[in-house]
Parts: C-alpha cells; sequence; structure tokens
C-alpha cells in the first residue's frame, strides 16, 4: 500500500464519524441502579419568617430619589409622616446679566409624581430654609435634621402634577446676592418641606423639579442636587393577626430563611426553586376609606446577610396577579443549591424595596401558621441516593 | 550503535501516522466516544482481551505465538522475538444492538483506542523489550428514561424530563517488560503492569423547559496498582513433518491490589460539589492463567488454541460495585476465555509473491464467560467469531491489519438484555531495523 498514512487517516475519520450515529433508549433500565431518585417537587416554609427593623435609606446625590412631604392616617399601618429635603446647585456659566442682577423672582417648580393616602386632598406644607449642609447620600429615613426660619406655605393639591410655588418677597431679597454669586451651591443648603394638613403623603420627582431664578434680564433654573426623605410612624400598625408587614421607607423589612436540614432536602440536586410569598390584598382594600389610595409596590427585593453583616442583592421580584410576591432566578438558585449542600454564603435573608423608588407604600404578608397561603420556598428537586 | 538514516521520510510520515492516530482517538483520560454494553456497568467493567492485531484476528489468542511482525503483550517470553524497532496503534469501533425480551432495541457505537505498543531488540531475537499501553476494562454505557413531572398547578406547570444513566472510563494497562531466549526453542519473559484508570457512574436529569435547571450526579473512583506476568514459550519443531513445528506457551499474571479512591460530585463544569468527601478503598485484581498451543504446519498455514481463567470469584473490595456488594457474599464468578483461530498466508517466505499472496488471512472464534452478572443465577456468555487481515506495505516490516468481529452477549432470559455487536479495528504495524551496530569493513 503506497501511503499508509492516507489510509489510516480515512479510516480514523471514519470512525470519528460512525461515533456520532446512535440512539440509546431504555433498553436496560432495569439493569441500573439509580444514584438519584426522580424529580420531585417538595415545599420549605420560612423560618422565620418575621419582621426586622428597617430604615429605608431615602436621601441621595445627585437627587435621583423622591422627596416625600405630608402625612396621613392610615387605618391599618398608623400614622405616617414624611419630612422631605431638598438641595439646589447654581449653573455652572450664568451670563453676566443674570450675575449683574437683581433677582426680581424665585419659584419652586415640583412635578408630583406620587401620591398616598387621600387623592382628593388639599395637602399644606411648610417650607423651611436649612441653616446647616447636610449629607443626603447614603441617608436613612430615621435622619434628624433641624430647619431653621419659615420661608413659606403652600398648598398642594393631591390631583395636581405640576406645581408652581413662587418664594416671598421678602426671602428672595433677603437673599438676593447668594442668588447671584458663584458660592451659592456651598452657601445654600435648600428648603425643608414639612406637613402642615391635609390628608396625604406626596412625592415630588427631582428629576423633573427645580428652583427658577429671574435675575436681571436672564432666568435660570437650578436644579435639585440633593434629596431626603425622613420618616416617622406615631404609632404601631393595626394588623390582623399573623399578618406580616413589609413597608418601604419605615420598614419593616422581612427577615426570612430556610432550614433545609431540617426539611430533608439537604445533599441533593436543586434543579429550580420559586419562594413564593402570598399578600393578604383584602385587608387593605377593605380598610381604606373612599378615595384613599395606597400605591401597590412594584419591585420587591430578596437580600442575603452575611455573618459579618455585609448586604448582597440575590433576585428580584414582583407581584403575580394572584397577589403573589414571587422570586425565582439562577442566582437564587446557585445560593440554595449551596445552601443545601451546606456552603451556606449567607446567614439569613431579608426582604425589603430597593433604595431606588421613595415611597411608603406597604405589603401584607400571610405569616406562617395563618392558614392563608404560606410563604414557602417551592424546591424541585433530584435526590440523591 | 547507530540509527539507519535510509528512507527517513516514509520513516517520519508513519511515526506520525501513529501519533495522529493516537491523538485523533482523543489521548490519555478518555480512551473512547460514545456508548456500549449495559453489561459494562457491572463489576469494573467489560474486560478486555488484547495481545496483538494478529491475535486479534484469531479469537483474541495466539499466547503461543511468536513473531517478529507483532509484539505479543499476552506472553512476555514472546519479547524475545524482536528483530526490528516495533511501533504499533490501533482504533477499535464497535456497533452493538441490544435488545430485551419485549423486542425493543437500542443502538450504540463507540470508538476507542485499542492499544499502542513499542517494543524493540537489545540482541537481535534473543533479547527484546516490549512496551505496550492496552484498556484493561471498559465501562461505557447509555441508558436513558424520561417522566414527566406533576405539580401543584397554582404553581408550576408539570414538566417532561429526560433521565440518562451513563457510565464511562475503564481501566487502563502500561506494560513494559523482557523477552529472553534461554535456548533456540524456549523463551522466558517478565513484565510489569501498571494499572489505572477512572470508573464512572452519571445520572443526568435533563427537563425539557428551560426553567429548570439539569442536575449531574457523578460517582467517580480511582484506581491504581502494579502487577507483573510471567510467562514461558517453547517450541517443538518437526512434530509430524519435516516442515511443521508446534509452541506452547504460558502466562501468569499475578493478583494484585488496587488503592482507590471514591467521590460522589454533584453539576458538571470544572468545579463540581463533592457530596460527602472523597473515600478511600481497595479492590482486588485475581490472578490470571492463560495457556495456548500453536501449530504450523508449515510457512503458510497456523493454527492456535487458548485458553484464560481468572478466579474473580475472590474478587474482594472495600467498596461496592454494580454487582458487588461489600457486606455480602461475592457474586463474582470465574472468568473462563476459550478461543481458537487459523491463519493463512499464501505467500510463505516467498517474499516476491504478489500483493495478494503476501495479504495474511485470519479467522477465530472465542467464547468468554463473563466474571459479573446483573442476575448472579445467570452466566452472561459472550460468543463471537472473528476474521481479518494483514496487509503488507511498500515498507518492509511494516503492515496495516484490519480485524473484524461479530458476537453475541448475554440473555433476554430473566429481564436481561442480549447484545449483537460487530467490530471493526484499524492496526498499523510499523517495524523498521534502527539499530544498526557500523561496520567499518
Amino acid at each position: 500500500m503506497r501511503s499508509p498514512f492516507r489510509a489510516l487517516l480515512l479510516a480514523s475519520l471514519a470512525l470519528l464519524f460512525l461515533s456520532a450515529c446512535e440512539d440509546p433508549s431504555n433498553v436496560g433500565i432495569s439493569l441500573v441502579d439509580e444514584q438519584a431518585g426522580e424529580p420531585e417537587i417538595v415545599s420549605v416554609s420560612p423560618t422565620p419568617f418575621e419582621n426586622e427593623p428597617l430604615r429605608d435609606v431615602t436621601g441621595n446625590s445627585p437627587g435621583t430619589h423622591r422627596t416625600l412631604a405630608g402625612e396621613v392616617i392610615d387605618p391599618v399601618l398608623g400614622t405616617l409622616t414624611a419630612i422631605g429635603y431638598l438641595d439646589f446647585q447654581a449653573p455652572t456659566s450664568p451670563s453676566d446679566a443674570f450675575t449683574t442682577g437683581p433677582v426680581t423672582s424665585v419659584r419652586l417648580l415640583m412635578t408630583r409624581d406620587y401620591t398616598y393616602g387621600d387623592t382628593t386632598a388639599t395637602v399644606s406644607l411648610i417650607l423651611s430654609g436649612m441653616e446647616e449642609n447636610w449629607e443626603s447620600l447614603g441617608a436613612r429615613a430615621d435622619t434628624v435634621l433641624t430647619a431653621g426660619a419659615l420661608v413659606h406655605t403652600f398648598s398642594v393639591s393631591a390631583q395636581d402634577t405640576l406645581i408652581t410655588v413662587p418664594l416671598p418677597a421678602s426671602w428672595v431679597s433677603e437673599k438676593e446676592g447668594l442668588l447671584r454669586s458663584t458660592t451659592f451651591t456651598d452657601d445654600f443648603h435648600g428648603f425643608q418641606l414639612a406637613w402642615e394638613s391635609g390628608e396625604a403623603v406626596l412625592g415630588f420627582s427631582p428629576g423633573t423639579s427645580s428652583m427658577e431664578v429671574v435675575s436681571g434680564s436672564d432666568t435660570l433654573y437650578f436644579a435639585i442636587t440633593k434629596t431626603l426623605s425622613t420618616l416617622t410612624r406615631a404609632n404601631a400598625p393595626q394588623l390582623p393577626e399573623g399578618r406580616v408587614l413589609l413597608q418601604d421607607g419605615f420598614g419593616p423589612g422581612i427577615n426570612l430563611n430556610f432550614d433545609f436540614k431540617a426539611a430533608a432536602v439537604s445533599d441533593n440536586a436543586l434543579n429550580r426553586v420559586i419562594i413564593r410569598l402570598p399578600t393578604d390584598t383584602e385587608t387593605l382594600r377593605q380598610q381604606s376609606p373612599e378615595h384613599f389610595y395606597r400605591p401597590p409596590i412594584g419591585l420587591v427585593g430578596l437580600f442575603g446577610i452575611t455573618t459579618e453583616e455585609n448586604t448582597l442583592a440575590v433576585v428580584e421580584g414582583r407581584l403575580d396577579e394572584d397577589g403573589v410576591l414571587s422570586f425565582e432566578g439562577s442566582a437564587l438558585r446557585n445560593v440554595f443549591q449551596q445552601m443545601m449542600l451546606d456552603n451556606n454564603t449567607f446567614e439569613r435573608f431579608q426582604i425589603w424595596v430597593p433604595i431606588e423608588d421613595n415611597t411608603i407604600n406597604p405589603l401584607l404578608f400571610y405569616g406562617p401558621g395563618t392558614g392563608a397561603p404560606q410563604p414557602e420556598a417551592v424546591l424541585t428537586i433530584t435526590p440523591v441516593n | 550503535m547507530t540509527f539507519s538514516m535510509l528512507s527517513l521520510r516514509p520513516r517520519l510520515s508513519l511515526v506520525f501516522s501513529l501519533l495522529f492516530t493516537f491523538s485523533l482517538a482523543s489521548g490519555v483520560q478518555a480512551q473512547h466516544r460514545g456508548e456500549g454494553s449495559i453489561y459494562s456497568r457491572f463489576g469494573i467493567g467489560e474486560l478486555r482481551t488484547y495481545v496483538s492485531s494478529q491475535g486479534q484476528g484469531l479469537g483474541g489468542g495466539g499466547l503461543a505465538l511468536g513473531s517478529s511482525n507483532y509484539l505479543n503483550t499476552g506472553n512476555p517470553a514472546s519479547f524475545s522475538d524482536q528483530f526490528f524497532t516495533r511501533l504499533s496503534a490501533g482504533m477499535l469501533y464497535e456497533n452493538l444492538s441490544a435488545a430485551e425480551a419485549s423486542q425493543k432495541t437500542s443502538r450504540l457505537v463507540s470508538s476507542s483506542l485499542n492499544a499502542l505498543h513499542a517494543s524493540f531488540p537489545l540482541l537481535s531475537n534473543r533479547l527484546g523489550v516490549g512496551l505496550a499501553f492496552t484498556p484493561y476494562s471498559r465501562v461505557n454505557f447509555n441508558v436513558q428514561t424520561e417522566g414527566r413531572l406533576t405539580s401543584d398547578a397554582s404553581v408550576q406547570d408539570s414538566a417532561s424530563y429526560l433521565v440518562n444513566f451513563r457510565g464511562n472510563g475503564g481501566l487502563q494497562r502500561i506494560t513494559t517488560g523482557l523477552g529472553y531466549r534461554l535456548h533456540p526453542n524456549v523463551s522466558v519473559g517478565a513484565s510489569a503492569e501498571f494499572i489505572f484508570g477512572i470508573l464512572e457512574e452519571q445520572q443526568e436529569t435533563r427537563f425539557i423547559s428551560s426553567a429548570y435547571v439539569p442536575s449531574l450526579i457523578t460517582k467517580a473512583t480511582r484506581m491504581f496498582g502494579v502487577t507483573a506476568t510471567l510467562g514461558v514459550r517453547a517450541s517443538l519443531p518437526r512434530v509430524f513433518t519435516k516442515e511443521d513445528a508446534m509452541a506452547i506457551g504460558v502466562a501468569l499474571t499475578l493478583p494484585t491490589t488496587l488503592d482507590a479512591t471514591r467521590v460522589q460530585t454533584l453539576g458538571e463544569a470544572l468545579a463540581p460539589d463533592t457530596l460527602g468527601g472523597e473515600i478511600d478503598g481497595t479492590a482486588s485484581l485475581p490472578l490470571g492463567f492463560s495457556a495456548g498451543v500453536a501449530y504450523q504446519t508449515g510457512s503458510k498455514l497456523t493454527m492456535v488454541l487458548d485458553a484464560r481463567y481468572e478466579p474473580w470469584s475472590g474478587f474482594e473490595s472495600s467498596f461496592s460495585f454494580p454487582g458487588y456488594d461489600p457486606n455480602a457474599p461475592t457474586v463474582f464468578k470465574d472468568r473462563t476465555r476459550l478461543s481458537g483461530g487459523v491463519e493463512f498466508f499464501p505467500a510463505g517466505r516467498d517474499l516476491s509473491a504478489s500483493y495478494f499472496k503476501r495479504v495474511a488471512y485470519r479467522l477465530g472464534v472465542y467464547i468468554d464467560q463473563s466474571y459479573s452478572s446483573p442476575n448472579p443465577g445467570v452466566d452472561i456468555n459472550t460468543m463471537a467469531l472473528t476474521g481479518g487481515f494483514s496487509f503488507p506495505t511498500l515498507l518492509a516490516g511494516t503492515r496495516i491489519d484490519i480485524n473484524m468481529e461479530v458476537g453475541r452477549r448475554g440473555t433476554t432470559d430473566q429481564n436481561l438484555i442480549r447484545d449483537t455487536f460487530y467490530k471493526l479495528g484499524f492496526n498499523l504495524n510499523f517495524g523498521e531495523r534502527w539499530f544498526n551496530q557500523r561496520k567499518l569493513r
């Protein structure tokens, strides 16, 4: 044979090609011992599933979080009070006409994009000046700040979207030089918005709100640079027995964990996991006065807490049409698989609303033992022998 | 001694052929592709018998054969027959149809590296060295079933899934030995054998819906150990006629204990999760006794008969294996293999004969009683016909062997499986005188 190499190459390729054609079936299935059982679905109840005192982060720079202000008496959740704080920055290159002055008019232009409470209410708010600098980035809802002198009192309809608040001429005259100066951003510390009357908490979007300043022949719009909302609850919620409250802003959050050893599902393969938390929408719906509105919660986050008390986001969930808050995803499955193998990344889990949206929206969950649909982790596992 | 530089290019191309074949056969760690018999699941796998590509066509025997064209790894005494430096590589393709009593069948194919041999003479036709890499056992099966996951309809839709039960791996053997011709008619030899490998069983559950993550559970047992084979070969010329000759070969493989480590893992990728930690243990391999006789009527016709016996009933291990429970009396049986074959070489000693007269034609048969069985009351026997051709090439000492095997294993009684298999083997045997003592005059 002239070229054994050629023959061998052809033969090898033929063997590899032919190896691709096969059709396994269940012939011989009775001769295998299973290393694992058939997949099955197991429900594991959380232990614990309880409230965790939580003060949400409501402050941010540069002012991307909604500012809340107002007060409402919620028949289920108690008296809820919000105080908002705003600070502004001057444009970087004002015209000569502006800096020459004089300042003749200052108006707050605000966009209302949130209402909790009586949607027909007229809410009176007290605008006070802030005399000292205050931190907003990472500031929590229980921050205490001291306001300065009263600037103005104004009313806002809970149905109005664009709010215009002209500031008093006396205040404009007092701050005239500061408003035109190049040190405005550093020397001006913004306003406090406090509730005076009306049964609603209103939210103002910083992205579309500003302070209009007319100086000389020029008009400039000072953007919001810092926002913060402080929240207080004057009395405890009156919840039906067995209910667990989750509320944005005020808290509480929810602490939960799963004991896979006790549930006898450890050391198994996890194919899928869904955490299902049924909510009680009836209680909130039934105990709502006319025109009383509680905006629904959108995204809810499931967070893992390490033994060093570090917090890591695991997955986000939403309410479905049946009022069940569900968490599912590959990150959650990976975490739970490791827990089932006794490789715990987290000491426990917490649920709260991500800090991207400032609201005071509530969710009422059925707690364990209430007899209603229970919170559970629904696991699809392949038991390992 | 100096290396002969004659005809370098064809020699190098053949060496590269061997290396290409080896790499195409997917390397050392995974010696095979595809799946085979469910019976390979039991014990430490389906025991493989390969002494040489010549023996493969003769029913797998040929213990008494001496040849300068092949390295006979079944009997290290035959290592003394080396004139040439030899390199040999072979691949095996197997097509298997498994049937059960209900007439349901499945078809499985696999390809594997059959062997790598190397040998060279230290003293031509007197003292030779043999090196070989051959499979000792093989585990490769694939059975599939399906199911449906039903659940609370308010939670998840029901989902279909497939479960694959697979076996992979096996034990390999690296042999190195010496053969010495004590007397023109008597040779002795000894080889050391390093046996190693991984036996894997996997269960993979895969869902049709992408909402579910598949699970893969693997039980892997790594094993390694050393044994030795002692062999003797004696030839008797002019037994019945002036042209004939008879040879007898005997080989004894010593029993050994393999060290083993078993681990069960969950998941795929490079870092699966370990379940329960690694467990150390041992497993014994019994002795193997082989005897064979070869008779040549002249230079054209050769007949062989061989027998091999391995007392697996004495197998012991701290691990459980399919078909073996360390806490119960062993149900393994002693393995017995009987084979016979005939080779016809028309050209005899006429090196100038036509091409097809220089082709060797082989036919053989064997019966092999397996040591393991899913049902201790039922013997699993393999019966097969073998055949082959050995083609000469333009390079002296180099031949291409093609071997075929068709056979049947097992039974459909007692809910067992009957395999019908077809095997095709390709072997390249390269030989050349590499070490020549230069003569000055």
